[in-house]
């Protein structure tokens, strides 16, 4: 009995140290954790559409909703600006010196995620090796980072950083450039030519690893890029290289929607989100849903009816881009088809990204054929449609404008444009009213450029502030 | 030469005996109780051999009839009885040693029986008696106020610790003390065990008590023991109690006017602010609900002053205390069977409770069963082997109490929720009252929220099973030395299912919303018809084996050695699904799986496109694993001197850590010096004093940190089906274990015959390489990072005095001082944080660490009075009065900041008297806790406007020039400037002290001893009322700390009897 039972114990003992001592410790806290190493990891970590392209309910994103709040494509009712607008909000639609209250400011928070998230990817790819199976793969995911983090990066220096103007763009501050996923990495600003330089170097290096289509619209393709290139040039007013990356965009594809198609008795007529959307070539959303309640929502907001007149009556997007709501005009157009903005890029874009540059090169019946194509596609089929035309360049490149303006509400496009434009003297002053009192945005006003977070100053006191 | 003679001659000595030897069997008891005396070591005398007694206390030796039997037993004499006398004596029986009472005490670590009087380390026992005398469902309660060091937080300073054990030594890591049940760390939920079943309770307190347990005890170890059966013939316990409370009192919550409402929703609809309500030319507008008195102003009837006056008489808490809340009652019913049989001992018991709780429509019962028995095959070998079963069920209904209608705008003063007849009103703080009445036409789905019918229509149903498995196997290898394997598995099987009934709003409400009606008034259900189901199930895993060595030896009865080591194996698997399904009713058990989660479709009440919800659907699995090795030896001289040791080395599967970083060594040293057995010593005035000291190192793990970049891998994105992963953590290659370094020195003292005794304890604690989440450079792409960034000190003093005051054959009277200070500040805390002062004040209770405070500490807005020409709320800052709101609240830096202290208690204790009067017992105990703050609420405008709520200092608003003098309640402003809001409501007249003394609670009993039954023993009737309210407080306020605006707990009473047969 003794014996046989110090045998069982000795067994009992030696069976708790049988198992494989570096196998126990080794297993996961938690299942569905995972340290990225793969490539299938990082093509996860792109495809966080929440995150990356602002899609979904808690949705993120790299695109800013302070220049469209800041816009003139909007206004509201003194009503919900007091009852629905919190006093940051209501701080920004006044154009306020001081907009910040404390409350967390997002529009930098979420694309600099994106770009955490880019980078992520970016030093996670220095240790997998690219191999002749594996490089298709491994470049449309280098690729798909260097697109999101210079894609943030433009979103970011488009509130940020002043305007882009080529004689001071080598003192005026730029945005700080994260180009590493670490922790420890030294936050600081440069000048903002090199913001820029950085954004068309990852955007130009992006191009060439990336397929020309993707497999889905929420990841970037070589169409994207070229496109984002073209629009990222006329930013910086270098129509020249703008209009080479337009039309590589336009030459993968240039289909427009036949507005005729679409359901214009839908509350938002453009169903199905805009990663199905034909025209969009990069399925994004403006930052907000539902975290921020931002004034220019198309539920909240209203459109100034001299915007709204500025279609003409066989116009189709009269009827789908706007309803009423109280008698008033409101947007319904979202390509997400949501009260929610769409804040990507899409064919039409780059279609008027041409025209002006033509304009501006005055080859005024190229721009002219770009602007009648995109036109009829939105024209009613029932009312004969009349090509515009002109020979004066000023004209041309007001028609341009004119359309763009029409075409490119609510796209998060507005904000860079008034900052390009009045540079160029066009002059044109913003005005809101609210509860009695006026509240004015000047031509070229440093209010046009947002002022960084406060604590992103009290992490980096010697941090240099934009001025308001 | 000399030695070689000796051996021979002993040889030849213990041949002769042993050539004479017989066996000898009996069995050793307790002088008074007759209880048979486990582990009482037997040694030969000449033959110098050692054995222990069993649980049975029984003992069988090989001697011869000349030689005699020493017999010890800790905290006992030792007596010293002839071999050949063995024969006649039925028993032999130990007497207490009655010397003092610190010395009989056996501490049980969990690990290992130490004798008390050679412990170095810091203990607090609480027995048997002492755990009974207060009543509750749960074993915790029970600890609370009658160990010194041992904390519960109550008020609101319970929204940072629930309790801790000489207060807190790490900043995000669990504070939580270790809570040991029979030998092994107990993961399950502490409410399915029954307190019935306990023992004793020892609550370890520093290192060297404590380090045993290593990496999880750096905040102490609560040990719990559950009972065996040790008593020689079998014996029945029943014990049955029913506890009563009475309604919570609602009044207790400040709330403001009906009358005062109705006024301030006229000004607001004066003021403009309903005015798209009132045109109602927007959907939204239609439809969100607005105050029902607005919608009477709006409709603005013939008889409106009179209906505004009428609703102005409701007071909406009336219906709630009436029919939301009611008295609770709870039950507790136990018998348990124990006993000993020739080499089985075994104990049975089961439990019921049952408890109705205040809000109604919650209850909450439990069955326990125990089983425990010990085994002995012979005097070698002993095997145990016990189980505990727990099946507990908590319902709630949909009974929202004082809170109905939070989610959205919260319960207007002057509603109605129930009529005369107590039938549920409706009640409508989502929709308007005209939109519900037409929308439809009759073709939906009734639309309207019943609050009081919803109690019934909604449940919260979850369900426990826990099953503790506990095997082991003792084998005495020769004197003094044992080893031991023990072996426990756990499962626990958790359900839990909120069900919304066909009827529920809830269900009602997704139905309609969703609803498309055709032109001919038919119509398309989007949404399953039926009620809906979101069922959670987790089942938790774990094995936990253990191999042990043990020595324990004594020579010449003066040097006296006590080790163990082993190695221990810990995994514990947490698994878990959750779903949900709409068209579930409960009366044919079905649902509709065939929801279309997919499309954007429109919805009736407002503009937007929504996705049906598709509420938690997941599949979860979590895995810790620990391998520990450890060893602990303690030698002792001459009951003088101890001096001891100990060491551990814990491993964890730490996430994203290299194997070299997974594990950390932990150890201890300590000494104690018994002063009065020093031959020197005059014990007249003081019998017993002693001194001991330790140091060592405990260790803490946080499984929120990484290394490496951690990311939770997910099935799809919001719009495609390719795999996601979202980051969770960002990398942190510098990640390590938490070390907390602990020093204690204690003296324990007792005089003659323990008149007063006591310990009164110091120490340190210096917590290193904390883990904190700390606010990070949002530019960096994450808000919040955990680091290893931040260190702490904790000091305090720990004491208990006990006193009998006297003690006569009649009558007993003893005292009982419980006093702790323990004191936390940060010391190093190396990430930037934001210097923003608002950051501090926002919530009290989060952790904001600052160097050279407490780690929750009261921060606010030095008061400057109220402005006298607007009634405008003004602050101090550098002698200046300020009302900037903006750049106050965004950019005054915490240096301008008033700190006030810690919110957690830094100095409590407890006064117990215990009296005996013949068969009668009774007993107060009173706590105190002193030296920390607490906010109160005021009424906020801002809230004011958003809610329907709304606090009763509305009253007390400024309103014209001179009211400053009597008020500090700002004026009420439409619009809201939330700025100022927060400013009034941050700002130090809203911190008060929160020190209080309060009656605990008393026990009354009465013995009754049958004389002449056989079977029955004793019968103790008792009554026990706790929660006797605050007896002072601090503040000017008049506020309990404990009930700082919410509902008013009352007193309980709890009536019961205990019947030993």
């Amino acid at each position: 009995m003794t014996m046989k039972n110090l045998i069982y114990i000795t067994v009992l003992l030696l069976s708790f140290t049988d198992c494989k001592r570096s196998d126990f410790l080794d297993e996961k806290p938690n299942q569905s954790n995972v340290v990225p190493k793969t490539l299938g990891d990082f093509d996860a970590i792109l495809d966080r559409d929440i995150e990356m392209n602002a899609l979904g309910i808690t949705a993120r994103g790299p695109v800013p909703g302070l220049g469209e709040a800041g816009s003139d494509n909007y206004y509201l009712l003194d009503a919900d600006f007091n009852g629905r607008m919190s006093p940051q909000v209501q701080n920004y639609y006044t154009w306020a010196k001081d907009p910040y209250d404390g409350s967390g400011v997002n529009d930098w928070v979420f694309p600099y995620q994106v770009v955490f998230y880019a980078n992520t990817v970016l030093d996670g790819l220095g240790a997998v090796e690219r191999t002749d199976n594996n490089y298709t793969e491994f470049d449309r995911i280098r690729g798909s980072a260097l697109f999101a983090r210079a894609h943030a990066f433009y979103q970011l220096a488009q509130v940020f950083a002043p305007p882009y103007n080529e004689t001071s763009a080598f003192k005026d501050w730029g945005i700080p450039l994260r180009l590493t996923a670490e922790v420890e990495e030294k936050i600081s600003r440069g000048a903002l030519k090199q913001t820029y330089d950085r954004i068309i170097e990852d955007l130009k290096t992006a191009s060439d690893l990336l397929p020309e289509l993707p497999a889905i619209k929420t990841r970037p393709s070589k169409q994207a890029t070229y496109g984002l290139l073209a629009r990222v040039y006329q930013t910086m007013q270098k129509y020249d290289d703008s209009q080479k990356y337009a039309n590589l965009c336009l030459a993968i594809n240039d289909d427009l929607l036949d507005y005729n198609t679409v359901n214009s008795a839908l509350s938002y007529p453009f169903r199905g989100g805009s990663q199905n959307h034909k025209e969009v070539i990069f399925a994004c959303k403006i930052v907000g849903d539902p975290l921020l309640s931002y004034p220019f929502r198309a539920n909240i907001a209203f459109v100034p009816s001299d915007l709204y007149n500025l279609y003409l009556n066989g116009d189709l997007r009269k009827k789908v881009f706007f309803g009423t709501r109280s008698g008033l005009i409101s947007y319904k157009g979202s390509y997400d088809g949501v009260a929610h903005s769409f804040g990507g890029i899409a064919i039409d874009e780059i279609y008027l990204i041409r025209a002006e540059n033509n304009a501006r090169e005055k080859k005024l019946d190229d721009a002219l054929t770009d602007i009648n194509t995109l036109l009829k596609s939105r024209w009613d089929k029932n009312i004969p449609f009349e090509p515009l035309s002109s020979n004066d360049e000023e004209e041309v490149l007001n028609i341009v404008l004119n359309e763009r303006r029409k075409e490119l509400i609510f796209r998060g496009l507005r904000w860079t444009d008034l900052r390009r434009l009045n540079l160029e003297g066009r002059n044109i002053t913003l005005h809101r009213t609210v509860n009695g009192q006026e509240y004015t945005l000047l031509p070229n006003d440093p209010k046009y450029t947002y002022p960084t977070p406060n604590e992103v100053i009290s992490f980096n006191p010697e941090m240099p502030q934009n001025n308001r | 030469m000399k030695s070689i003679i000796s051996f021979i001659t002993l040889f030849a000595a213990v041949n002769l005996l042993f050539a004479q030897s017989a066996n000898y069997k009996s069995t050793v008891i307790d002088a008074n109780t007759k209880e048979p005396l486990g582990n009482a070591t037997v040694h030969l005398k000449i033959g110098n051999t050692t054995v222990m007694t069993d649980t049975n206390g029984s003992f069988e030796i090989t001697a011869n009839p000349s030689d005699s039997l020493i017999f010890t037993s800790i905290g006992y004499q030792t007596s010293i009885i002839a071999v050949k006398q063995l024969d006649e004596m039925k028993f032999i029986t130990l007497k207490r040693e009655t010397k003092d009472i610190a010395a009989i005490d056996v501490i049980s670590t969990g690990y290992q029986q130490l004798p008390k009087n050679r412990a170095t380390g810091s203990f607090q026992q609480v027995n048997n008696e002492l755990f009974n005398r207060s009543v509750s469902t749960n074993v915790l309660d029970r600890l609370e106020n009658v160990v010194s060091g041992l904390m519960f937080n109550r008020g609101d300073a319970s929204n940072t610790d629930a309790f801790l054990i000489r207060g807190r030594s790490t900043i995000t890591a669990d504070a939580q003390p270790l809570i040991v049940l029979d030998d092994f760390p107990y993961d399950g939920d502490l409410q399915n065990i029954n307190p019935n079943t306990i023992e004793s309770v020892t609550v370890l307190r520093d290192a060297a008590s404590a380090s045993i347990w290593g990496a999880r005890a750096a905040n102490g170890v609560i040990v719990i023991t559950t009972k065996r059966g040790k008593n020689l013939h079998p014996k029945v316990q029943l014990s049955t109690n029913v506890t009563f409370r009475g309604k919570p009192d609602l009044s207790n919550v400040s709330v403001m006017t009906s009358a005062d409402r109705i006024e301030w929703e006229k000004n607001l609809y004066q003021s403009g602010y309903y005015q798209s309500a009132e045109a109602g030319n927007t959907l939204s507008s239609r439809t969100v609900a607005i105050p029902e008195a607005v919608e009477l102003m709006i409709a603005n009837p013939a008889d409106l002053q009179e209906r505004l006056d009428k609703l102005a008489g409701q007071n909406v808490y009336d219906d709630i205390s009436k029919y939301f809340y009611r008295s609770s009652v709870n039950q507790q019913h136990n018998i348990s069977v124990s006993g000993n049989a020739s080499n089985l001992s075994y104990m049975f018991s089961t439990g019921y409770d049952k408890n109705l709780e205040s809000l109604v429509g919650t209850s909450y019962d439990r069955i326990s069963l125990r089983s425990s028995n010990q085994y002995r095959f012979n005097e070698r070998l002993k095997a145990e082997a016990s189980i505990l079963y727990t099946q507990s069920r908590q319902i709630s209904g949909g009974n929202d109490g004082m809170n109905i209608g939070s989610f959205n705008n919260g319960v207007s003063p002057y509603a109605r929720v129930v009529d005369d007849n107590g039938n549920g009103l409706p009640y409508y703080h989502i929709h308007r009252k005209p939109f519900l009445d037409t929308v439809g036409n009759g073709s939906l789905q009734d639309w309207l929220y019943r609050p009081y019918d919803e109690i019934k229509l909604r449940s919260n149903t979850d369900k426990v099973r826990d099953m503790l498995l506990n095997t082991g196997l003792q084998y005495t290898f020769w004197d003094g030395l044992t080893a031991e394997i023990k072996y426990q598995y756990q499962n626990q099987l958790g359900n839990m299912r909120e069900v919304n009934s066909p009827d529920a709003y809830n269900s009602r409400y997704m139905i309609n919303r969703f609803s498309q009606i055709n032109a001919n008034g038919s119509v398309n259900y989007i949404v399953p018809t039926g009620g809906t189901i979101q069922s959670n199930s987790s089942e938790v895993q774990s094995h936990q084996g253990r191999a042990q060595l043990n020595y324990s030896k004594n020579w010449a009865l003066k040097h006296d050695v006590n080790a163990i080591a082993g190695y221990e194996i810990r995994s514990r698997v947490t698994t878990g699904e959750s779903y949900f399904r709409y068209g579930y009713d409960e009366e044919f058990a079905s649902v509709n799986p065939i929801v279309d989660l997919v499309t954007w479709y429109p919805m009736l009440d407002n503009d937007n496109t929504m996705q049906i919800p598709s509420g938690v659907n997941n599949v979860r699995k979590y895995t810790d694993n620990f391998l520990s090795y450890y060893f602990n030896g303690a030698y002792s001289y001459d009951n003088r001197y101890t001096i001891s040791a100990s060491l551990r080395k814990d491993e964890a599967n730490l996430f994203g850590v290299n194997a070299n970083m997974k594990g950390t060594p932990l150890w201890s040293i300590g000494g104690a010096w018994t002063v009065s057995n020093e031959p020197f010593f005059n014990q007249f005035f003081l019998p017993y004093l002693k001194i001991r000291t330790t140091y060592g190192v405990n260790g803490n793990i946080s499984r929120l940190a990484s290394a490496n970049t951690v990311t939770l891998r997910l099935a799809g994105g919001a719009t495609h089906g390719y795999p996601t992963q979202s980051i969770m953590s960002p990398p942190n290659k510098n990640l390590r274990w938490e070390k907390v370094k602990v020093f204690n020195i204690g003296l324990d003292f007792g005089t003659k015959n323990n008149r007063i005794s006591g310990t009164i304890e110091y120490y340190n604690k210096h917590a290193d390489d904390l883990l904190a989440q700390t606010p990070t450079d949002p530019t960096l792409g994450f808000s919040n990072v955990y680091a290893n960034i931040a260190s702490m000190i904790g000091k305090g003093l720990d004491a208990s005095l006990n006193s009998i005051n006297i003690k006569s054959s009649a009558f007993d009277w003893q005292t009982t001082f419980l006093y702790s200070y323990a004191k936390n500040e940060v010391t190093d805390y190396y990430m930037p944080v934001s210097n923003m002062g608002s950051t501090y004040l926002i919530d009290l209770s989060s952790i904001t660490p600052v160097i050279g405070n407490p780690l929750f500490s009261a921060y606010s807005y030095i008061w400057a009075g109220l402005n006298p020409q607007t009634g405008s709320p003004q602050i101090l800052v550098d002698g200046e009065v300020r009302e900037d709101y903006n750049s106050i609240y965004n950019t005054m830096p915490l240096e301008k900041l008033q700190y006030h202290g810690s919110i957690q208690p830094t100095h409590y204790g407890a006064l117990r008297n215990t009296f005996g009067y013949r068969n009668f017992g009774f007993s107060f105990n009173i706590s105190y806790k002193f030296g920390y703050y607490f906010r109160t609420a005021s009424v906020y405008n801002s809230g004011l406007v958003a809610s329907w709520t709304g606090h009763g200092d509305f009253s007390k608003r400024w309103q014209k020039k001179g009211d400053e003098l009597t008020t500090h309640v700002p004026s009420m402003l439409y619009p809201a400037e939330p700025l100022r809001d927060n400013v009034y409501r941050y700002s130090s007249l809203h911190i008060h002290r929160a020190d209080n003394i309060r009656l605990e609670d008393f026990n009354l009993y009465y013995d009754f001893i049958p004389k002449k039954s056989k079977s029955l023993e004793k019968i103790r009737v008792f009554m026990y009322m706790s929660d006797l309210g605050a007896l002072w407080y601090a503040n000017k306020a008049d506020i309990d700390p404990y009930y700082n605006n919410v509902p008013l707990q009352r007193r309980r009473i709890s009536l019961g009897a205990n019947i030993n047969f």
